[in-house]
């Protein structure tokens, strides 16, 4: 299934506190029985992946309708980090069933986003 | 922690008459013969524990019980009676706690034992802690700011955060941390101690 995340601010980048908001659209003849909206952040890098999950927007109709516009507030904290051996990065997801035998979702599509009071992510590695 | 994960300081310090806020020490190791004593010490008093259960014919999940209880009294009891005859009790106190990024608060570092302190290093540190969960959980830890704090011993040291440094920040299995490290030396033994300082994010 091709589905697509457009955010209404073009450079993807979001102060703390601020609104996520945007668009998902996808094919509905070839929509899954449910598809999930999830504004997430996970860790990179060495140590075990961390992921969570701040919002969810269940998509209903997803048969009948080819869009949906949505709106998350984020949290004040964590900011997106690149580190020397750790990443925190922030994402809206769009999650459906899988397809695979042992898996109950997959990503469908995704949208990362910087999170940050001065636009720019903090850390060592920040360029 | 919520979903933010901001460290707003749950920990509880203890403030001061004078206003000043006592950190909580936080990790701490220590090499030389003080490591060997504090493992030594607590393998002869599990392998006791496990002696005398074995004569008073324990039931297996009791003795269990009882031995795992000792495994952690002994490991603390031998740390803290290493940290006595050989540390030299030092304690960290802050002007303010926590304190925004981009704001200023001033250090003062105590010895209740001063003449176990040789060689005397107070660093003012970020760093980023990475753990690997596991049958045996691996902690990384890397520095991303490393300061020492020569005049610390002295009197108030001030310390200014930098205004785009990353808050404290405290997941699952990734945090940062900001801290005042001790690090003393002193007849062939090395004692390191971390008093953790929160660092909230900067005000806009």
């Amino acid at each position: 299934m091709t589905a697509a995340i457009t955010l209404r601010n073009s450079d993807n980048r979001v102060k703390p506190n601020g609104r996520v908001e945007g668009v998902v659209s996808w094919d509905p003849a070839r929509a899954p029985a449910w598809l999930e909206l999830r504004l997430v952040w996970h860790t990179e890098g060495k140590g075990t992946r961390e992921v969570m999950v701040v919002g969810r927007v269940p998509l209903t109709d997803v048969r009948v309708a080819n869009q949906r516009t949505f709106s998350f507030t984020l949290p004040a904290m964590p900011y997106t980090y690149h580190g020397r051996i750790l990443s925190i990065m922030w994402s809206v997801d769009l999650f459906g069933p899988s397809r695979r035998l042992l898996q109950r979702e997959e990503q469908l599509a995704t949208q990362p986003i910087v999170v940050s009071p001065t636009l720019q992510p903090f850390g060592d590695r920040r360029e | 922690m919520g979903p933010s994960g901001l460290d707003s300081g749950s920990i509880i310090h203890r403030v001061q008459d004078d206003g000043r806020t006592k950190l909580r020490r936080g990790s701490g190791k220590s090499t030389g013969p003080a490591s060997c004593a504090s493992f030594g010490g607590t393998v002869l008093i599990v392998v006791s524990a496990v002696a005398v259960l074995g004569a008073l014919n324990v039931n297996p999940l009791a003795g269990f019980v009882v031995l795992a209880v000792t495994l952690v009294f002994a490991a603390k009891s031998m740390s803290a009676l290493t940290e006595l005859l050989w540390g030299a009790g030092p304690g960290v106190s802050v002007s303010r706690h926590p304190v925004p990024a981009g704001e200023r608060f001033n250090v003062r570092c105590t010895f209740s034992r001063p003449r176990n302190v040789q060689e005397l290093k107070v660093v003012w540190q970020g760093r980023e802690e990475a753990i690997l969960r596991g049958y045996d959980d691996t902690t990384f830890a890397e520095p991303f700011l490393r300061q020492e704090l020569v005049d610390a011993i002295r009197g108030d040291v001030s310390i200014e955060i930098p205004r785009d440094a990353m808050p404290s920040f405290s997941g699952k299995h990734a945090r940062i941390i900001w801290s005042i490290s001790v690090e003393t030396t002193g007849g062939g033994i090395s004692m390191q101690a971390d008093f953790p300082i929160i660092v909230l994010p900067g005000r806009s």
